[in-house]
């Protein structure tokens, strides 16, 4: 029955070439990320169009199968059709990144730092940048790891580990370098690339891969600006990287 | 339960942990309370050249294999973990023991089981 319906979507002129034209599209947006220089919420929404887009034909050929299961009017009509589908596609793309991850690993990590030195540093630079100021986490994990999120509020994550291998000038550059990355918006970038890897296949075609050293390189260098000097940054990474082997 | 997955036999001597996992513990078992990784850190550097992140390193293998337990407490310089043996010295011998006789006697048998009935009547008409 399915390979039916699959045979009838197929030779259906209009919904054949709704979903290649969809692919297509999706395949220019992937080109696009990969050849021009876009700023980050270009790239996002890029990202997250060429996913949904992705979506689209799969969503429109199970909305199909689901109109002429139910003898519905939509499977002969191509725009009753679309609108059913679009939503759908859009819902997909985007609540899979904003909101499901970042809300789960503020749901995993439920401990807030109790300590107001970090709080009030945070606090300080978080106005100096123009941004929100974010939460801070604590992680219960023996590995120095860091990592901050751009979603509907921001959050810095910070291992219970890296508290206790670095000192309190190194454990402030590792802040600044995650405001810097709220600041960027780059988890949402970061997170977004990676989506695109896992999930779409013309990723793999294109070869797209998001280099994502330019954003590091403007974090470590606005840690540096405000402590003037580089030792911390240094010592911070060179402390990481040994635990982490 | 303590993981011991690993028994080095030297001439000299019989190891289970590493040269570092040793002195860790042993600073452990001194103290019940518990210790942060700094402190163990400072009593270790006067003993031999050691860095802070290799003492993290160790402490963490050695949660791994639930020598010992740890928790978060909140203190000066923020959130760290206190690290504290789970067992005693003499009982961290005695698994071991347990262990290694245990695997003995699975592995060889009868053969195993006959050689300790015949060392330890040696032992007990001396």
């Amino acid at each position: 029955m399915t390979v039916g319906c699959f045979v009838g979507f197929v030779v259906d002129i209009d919904k054949a070439a709704l979903a290649f034209l969809s692919l297509s599209v999706a395949m220019f947006f992937l080109i696009a990320i990969k050849n021009f220089k876009f700023s980050t919420k270009t790239k996002v929404g890029l990202i997250y169009g060429h996913l949904i887009l992705l979506f689209f034909p799969f969503v429109l050929f199970t909305t199909d199968f689901a109109c002429g299961a139910m003898c519905m009017s939509c499977q002969n009509n191509t725009i009753a059709l679309v609108s059913y589908s679009l939503p759908t596609a859009l819902v997909l793309g985007t609540i899979a990144g904003f909101a499901v991850i970042p809300a789960f690993y503020t749901f995993s990590s439920r401990r807030h730092t109790r300590n107001k030195e970090i709080m009030a540093f945070v606090r300080k630079y978080s106005s100096l940048l123009n941004i929100r100021m974010p939460k801070i986490y604590i992680v219960d994990k023996a590995k120095p790891i860091a990592f901050s999120f751009k979603s509907f509020r921001s959050a810095i994550f910070v291992s219970v580990g890296m508290l206790d291998i670095l000192s309190k000038k190194e454990i402030q550059a590792v802040l600044l370098h995650e405001l810097t990355h709220i600041k960027q918006k780059s988890s949402v970038l970061k997170f977004s690339s990676f989506l695109m890897n896992v999930l779409s296949p013309l990723s793999l075609l294109a070869r797209f891969h998001h280099d994502t050293s330019r954003e590091e390189n403007d974090a470590d260098e606005f840690a540096i600006r405000v402590q003037r000097t580089s030792k911390y940054v240094n010592s911070a990474k060179r402390k990481i990287s040994k635990v982490q082997g | 339960m303590v993981k011991v997955d690993c028994i080095r036999f030297n001439e000299k001597s019989v190891a289970v942990l590493s040269p570092l996992e040793n002195d860790v513990l042993r600073i452990l078992w001194k103290k019940d309370s518990g210790m942060r990784v700094r402190d163990i850190y400072q009593i270790l550097k006067k003993k031999r050249k050691v860095a802070l992140t290799s003492v993290a390193v160790i402490l963490d293998r050695l949660h791994e294999k639930k020598i010992v337990v740890r928790k978060i407490e909140f203190g000066l310089g923020g959130e760290h973990y206190i690290y504290c043996s789970s067992c005693s010295k003499s009982d961290f011998e005695h698994t071991v023991v347990e262990k290694t006789v245990n695997r003995l006697i699975d592995k060889f048998g009868p053969v195993a089981v006959t050689y300790f009935n015949e060392r330890f009547s040696k032992r007990g008409k001396k």
